[in-house]
């Protein structure tokens, strides 16, 4: 009797096959993986020290972003309210809640609030918030429908591959300054909207390298 | 670990070990390490912690988060003020500029000012007040030295001494004055290592009391400079240095030069006829000027001895002489600092004699304290010795280190019953005094300081004392029982009594805005040269004659200063302006003279003067005056607190006396054969033939010099050449005008995290800087010329190091700038290889991974921090075009010319750097392409370079020519 069935010729063959296919079905998956959320931290809602919900803020207060993120005009950070900022309303309203005791705290005792980060970019990008803003990049683009979210999470996935896509066809995520900050802005079925816009911004979006690494 | 049940018991005895050795056994570590290694592989799937943000809990008005804000303050080290201009980010001083407002600086900074933020992040900068061995607090100390204080008030301060710094602070004075009060019995002693008095003793002679001069350098044709480093030392040097660099563009009008001196000074190195010259026969060289301007009635009263001078120095005179003649009112004198009263007297004679008084050179009355107002070191040691002191306050840096040799300070320091020192390190000094208080930085205290005009410039701090250090306003306050005020206060306080203004409030923050304080500035004055006086004294001149051995001249370092920045490494690893050597200070003798005595570079050597012997290896330098000897002081710190400065380099203080402070005679070398390797920035000095550097004349270059002509121009293409629609950023850097004095090299250095390597590295040629300074010689050894070229990434439009990289990590901009993408940096080391230029970097070790939390502290956030094993270079401060772009982009606008200035262009004292957008007609370096004096360095390479450089040209003197 011999030691092998035919079964272990089809058996072999699938095992050669397998080999073969091992280093390719490796790239495959390090490309997929690299592109799902759990790779690019997007859809990771993240808790803050503080409860605080942008749904209630922006949506149902209908608070412009620029109130609280009010360097994003004219700084490379978009700026993160000082804690003085939230005092201004509660001071007044929500005055005696407990949810708001870290803020009282921080506002009092001079120590800031430590916020958790939810949108990284590593240290060799640097990224301008003020030049985005005033070429006509809504809020939107890259931090999706923030008036959703009950916590915060990454709306885009921030890769270098995504900044450069729309860098070299920026035209679809232009939209007029009076709607910079409208997360529920429609844009318009038109093309030609977009290319006037552009030509209203005098847009020359750049990718050599050091535009963003320096 | 346990072994299987079934295995023979004598085999597992003979297994164990006698005695468990603890810990591990190997089986147990290999496991644990294949444990923790696949545990770690999981890590990487988890998510990484989330980085926090603290905002502000109050955001100060004037911030704006992310932007830098820039505050003006100065210095005053040296005695005179220094406007400065220091970017700040979030509160953390990064980068330090000149004040463009200030007349001292004009927008410049030089070499000290740049090592400033360096000096506040220092590691290992004193961070314990002690009181006696007991370390103690800054409030107990202050109190116990209040207790102190009052103890010695009984006395009326009987046996108080204090030893300080010159400073020409109007607070500091008051203050000083205060104490005094206080204490009627007390004294002061001024006392500052690198400091002369011989010409405030010439100007008291000269005009009966003491004046500063300050010089026109833009008013005159004719300059000589005798032993003075003109347009590198000094207070006023950097504004010296502008005025006088404006003067040196061909057509125009150019100025001339003349250069004595012992050895190379940046001053020395754009001479149009340099005289190599010992410092001892300065004296001579005046005397001959003197003489052969005899036609002068003012001059021919002088009787001066008979000083022989050789056929050279005759001939040097005489065409000198004539071309000052032929320039009254027009031309400047200026005698070196250590040079004596005498040669001093001569310049200030020469001068008053050429009627260069009023117009080249402003004289100014000091408000108060002259530099001859204090006693110095000298009877303060005597009183030492006799027992007279009882409390000494030591605010002056160091000057256990640097005092004179015979004073040996050091040894009667500890006789005194109470002593305290305020100072920035733990060193020499610290170790010797009872009590030790930190000082603060000067980044960290608010005062005042004062330029030889009288104009009041402010001190304001840019961030919190870091270790609670004193300021020396803090400590006298503290003596005259203010310990409570601070020196915001007492500035302040003493400010509006001065000034008795009705909105005080709105003044002061004009003045803290623009560094200085308006107003204040005095008149000069009109003085009446003695000639009477100055006959007596110079009629009993008896100029030394040369004895026996060699001259020895003691020179004040252009990186360390008087030692106090010894242990900034960024100082440490510059190389010095002239001899390139970094990490050490070797002596420094003319190639004849090395060459008799059978000494290579490196070689150590005994160095015997007066009874005193310090060791150290030497280095020729070409273009040094034979038979003298150069020592650069403030090198060998002994103090072990102090790590980088330890050991580096030896201690010339040590063969350095109080009589002969600045020159002396009678060293002896001896021979020890042993060698020790200098750390070289450049170790080729030679052009050999090719065109890298051009010096000509204005004839030669209206003639069309054909070898510079060859070095620029269009050069045939095989392929379109790329066109290049917007931007066209580009150098130009003018030979003319670079003094080489390194301040490009330090701004570039801490603008662009640019880590220091250390001496071991710097040996193997490994050194960072993104920016040097090529140094050729050109013409013999004895009396060559030399040409500075500041040498950094040419950005090439066809670039070689771009055609090799295997992983595009340096690609071309769109806009003509060659890129380093760090992250794609694989480290083959290619591009360095293939650059002819020889400027990549390469980060061989880790050098920013082990940074403290204070170092780190001085990183710009706007440039990376690299890590091991990428490739670096000049990127044309890439960040600061963003910036500009960005503001521009912003607001609609385009670039405006002149908005991107790079940090080397920004310290640059004389505006030899350049930089713009070549696609701009109006800016200065499109003009600067079509200037006949333009050419490329390496241009028959092809390369294309975006940096250009003007080649260098000289006004000489036909009669020397």
């Amino acid at each position: 009797m011999s030691l092998f069935t035919p079964r272990a010729n089809t058996l072999g063959r699938l095992a050669l096959l397998a080999l073969l296919a091992a280093p390719i079905v490796a790239v495959l998956f390090a490309l997929l993986y690299a592109r799902t959320p759990f790779y690019t931290n997007q859809a990771f809602p993240i808790q803050q020290p503080v409860q605080f919900d942008h749904r209630h803020h922006v949506a149902d207060d209908g608070i412009d972003c620029r109130y609280c993120h009010d360097t994003v005009m004219t700084s490379w950070t978009a700026g993160f309210p000082p804690t003085e900022r939230c005092m201004g309303c509660h001071s007044q309203i929500w005055n005696e809640s407990p949810l708001l005791d870290v803020v009282r705290r921080s506002y009092f005792q001079g120590w800031p609030i430590r916020w958790k980060r939810v949108h990284r970019l590593p240290d060799f990008v640097y990224f301008d918030h003020s030049i985005h803003v005033n070429k006509g990049i809504g809020c939107l683009s890259c931090h999706g429908r923030v008036d959703q979210m009950p916590n915060l999470e990454q709306a885009a996935p921030l890769s270098m591959g995504w900044c450069i896509k729309c860098h070299r066809e920026p035209n679809s995520q232009l939209r007029p300054m009076a709607e910079i900050t409208n997360l529920r802005w429609t844009p318009p079925d038109d093309p030609s909207a977009f290319e006037a816009l552009a030509k209203l911004y005098d847009l020359h979006p750049r990718t050599s390298c050091t535009t963003c690494h320096r | 670990m346990s072994h299987p049940s079934d295995m023979p018991e004598h085999f597992d005895a003979e297994l164990a070990p006698e005695e468990d050795p603890g810990g591990f056994t190997r089986r147990s570590f290999l496991q644990g390490l294949a444990a923790s290694a696949g545990v770690a592989g999981l890590a990487s799937c988890a998510r990484p912690p989330a980085e926090q943000i603290l905002p502000y809990t109050v955001r100060p008005p004037e911030l704006r988060p992310g932007d830098a804000l820039h505050f003006a303050t100065s210095h005053a080290i040296g005695g005179w003020s220094m406007g400065l201009l220091v970017e700040s980010h979030e509160g953390r001083p990064t980068k330090i500029e000149g004040n463009p407002q200030h007349p001292a600086s004009l927008g410049a900074s030089g070499v000290l000012e740049q090592l400033l933020v360096m000096q506040l992040y220092d590691p290992n900068r004193a961070r314990e007040f002690r009181l006696g061995k007991d370390a103690t607090s800054r409030h107990k100390f202050l109190s116990s030295l209040a207790d102190r204080a009052k103890e010695l008030e009984r006395t009326g301060g009987d046996g108080l001494r204090l030893l300080i710094e010159p400073d020409a602070s109007p607070m500091l004075a008051q203050m000083r004055a205060r104490v005094l009060q206080r204490f009627p019995r007390a004294r002061l002693h001024v006392f500052d290592p690198l400091g002369f008095d011989f010409a405030a003793q010439a100007s008291r002679i000269a005009f009966g009391r003491v004046l500063e001069p300050v010089y026109q350098v833009s008013r005159a044709d004719v300059i000589v400079c005798l032993d003075s480093d003109l347009l590198n030392q000094g207070p006023l040097s950097l504004r010296y240095a502008r005025e006088f660099a404006d003067r040196r563009v061909p057509q125009t009008g150019m100025n001339r030069l003349y250069v004595a001196e012992p050895t190379f000074t940046p001053t020395g190195t754009l001479a149009d006829h340099r005289l190599p010259c010992r410092a001892s026969r300065i004296g001579a060289l005046a005397a001959g000027l003197v003489s052969q301007l005899g036609d002068i009635t003012a001059l021919s009263q002088l009787k001066l001895p008979v000083l022989p001078l050789d056929e050279e120095e005759n001939r040097w005179c005489r065409a000198v002489a004539q071309d000052l003649a032929s320039h009254p009112g027009r031309s400047l004198v200026v005698a070196g600092p250590r040079q004596p009263v005498e040669v001093q007297l001569l310049a200030i004679a020469l001068n008053a004699a050429l009627n260069n008084s009023g117009s080249t050179v402003a004289l100014y009355e000091l408000a108060s304290d002259s530099p001859l107002q204090f006693e110095g070191l000298g009877p303060l040691v005597q009183a030492i010795e006799s027992g007279a002191v009882d409390t000494l306050v030591i605010a002056a840096t160091n000057p256990a280190f640097s005092a004179p040799a015979d004073f040996e300070l050091a040894a009667a320091l500890p006789k005194v019953k109470n002593s305290l020192y305020l100072g920035y390190y733990q060193d020499e000094t610290a170790a010797l005094c009872q009590w030790f208080a930190p000082a603060a930085h000067l980044l960290e205290s608010w005062g005042d300081t004062r330029g030889p005009d009288d104009s009041v410039a402010l001190t304001q701090p840019l961030i919190a004392p870091l270790f609670d250090g004193l300021s020396e306003v803090e400590l006298l306050a503290g003596l005259i029982g203010q310990a409570g005020g601070n020196s915001y206060q007492l500035l302040r306080d003493f400010w509006s009594a001065t000034v008795q203004s009705q909105d005080f409030e709105r003044e002061w923050r004009r003045w803290l805005s623009a560094g200085l304080v308006p107003g204040t500035a005095a008149n000069p004055v009109e003085a009446r040269f003695d000639w009477t006086s100055v006959q007596m004294l110079l009629s009993a001149w008896n100029p030394r004659k040369p004895e026996g051995g060699m001259e020895v001249i003691f020179a004040q370092d252009r990186k360390v200063y008087d030692g106090r920045f010894g242990n900034v490494a960024i100082a440490q690893e510059l190389p010095e302006p002239i001899t390139k050597v970094t990490w050490g200070n070797p002596a420094l003798l003319s190639p004849a003279l090395a060459d008799r005595l059978g000494l290579r570079d490196g070689e150590v050597v005994e160095l015997h003067c007066r009874g005193r012997t310090v060791e150290g290896p030497v280095r020729r330098v070409p273009g040094q005056a034979d038979n003298c000897v150069v020592l650069q002081l403030g090198y060998g710190h002994r103090a072990a607190a102090m790590e980088i400065a330890k050991g580096i380099g030896f201690d010339a203080y040590r063969l350095r006396t109080s009589q002969a402070p600045g020159f002396d005679i009678g060293l002896r070398l001896r021979h020890t054969g042993r060698f020790e390797e200098l750390a070289l920035g450049q170790r080729e000095f030679e052009v050999h033939d090719r065109p890298l550097v051009f010096s000509l004349t204005e004839d030669e270059l209206r003639k069309g010099p054909k070898d510079l002509e060859k070095q620029r121009g269009p050069l045939p293409e095989l392929y379109p050449p790329a066109e290049y629609p917007g931007h066209r950023w580009a150098m130009s850097i003018d030979l003319s005008r670079c003094t080489g004095c390194s301040a490009c090299v330090l701004g570039c250095q801490t603008e662009n995290n640019i880590p220091v390597v250390g001496r071991a590295l710097v040996l193997r040629s490994r050194i960072m800087h993104w920016l040097r300074i090529d140094r050729y010689y050109l013409g013999p050894q004895e009396r060559p010329e030399t040409i500075n070229q500041p040498m950094a990434c040419q950005h090439c439009g066809y670039a070689p190091c771009e055609y090799v990289c295997p992983v595009n990590a340096t690609v071309h901009s769109d806009e003509g700038v060659n890129e380093q993408v760090y992250n794609r940096c694989v480290g083959t080391r290619y591009c360095s290889n293939n650059c002819p230029y020889k400027v990549r970097r390469f980060n061989f070790l880790a050098y920013t991974g082990n940074k403290t939390p204070l170092e780190q502290m001085a990183m710009n956030p706007d440039v990376t921090v690299r890590a091991r094993g990428v490739m670096e270079k000049c990127s044309y401060c890439i960040q600061r075009i963003e910036r500009a772009r960005i503001e521009a982009r912003r607001q609609g606008k385009e670039i405006a010319p002149g908005a991107v200035v790079t940090a080397c262009q920004q310290a640059c004292p004389t505006q030899a750097i350049v930089f713009g957008d070549l696609s701009k007609p109006e800016e200065k370096v499109t003009q600067l392409r079509g200037d006949p004096r333009n050419y490329e360095v390496l241009h028959e390479q092809g390369t294309r370079p975006r940096t250009n450089y003007l080649a260098r040209i000289k006004n000489p003197n036909p009669q020397l020519a």
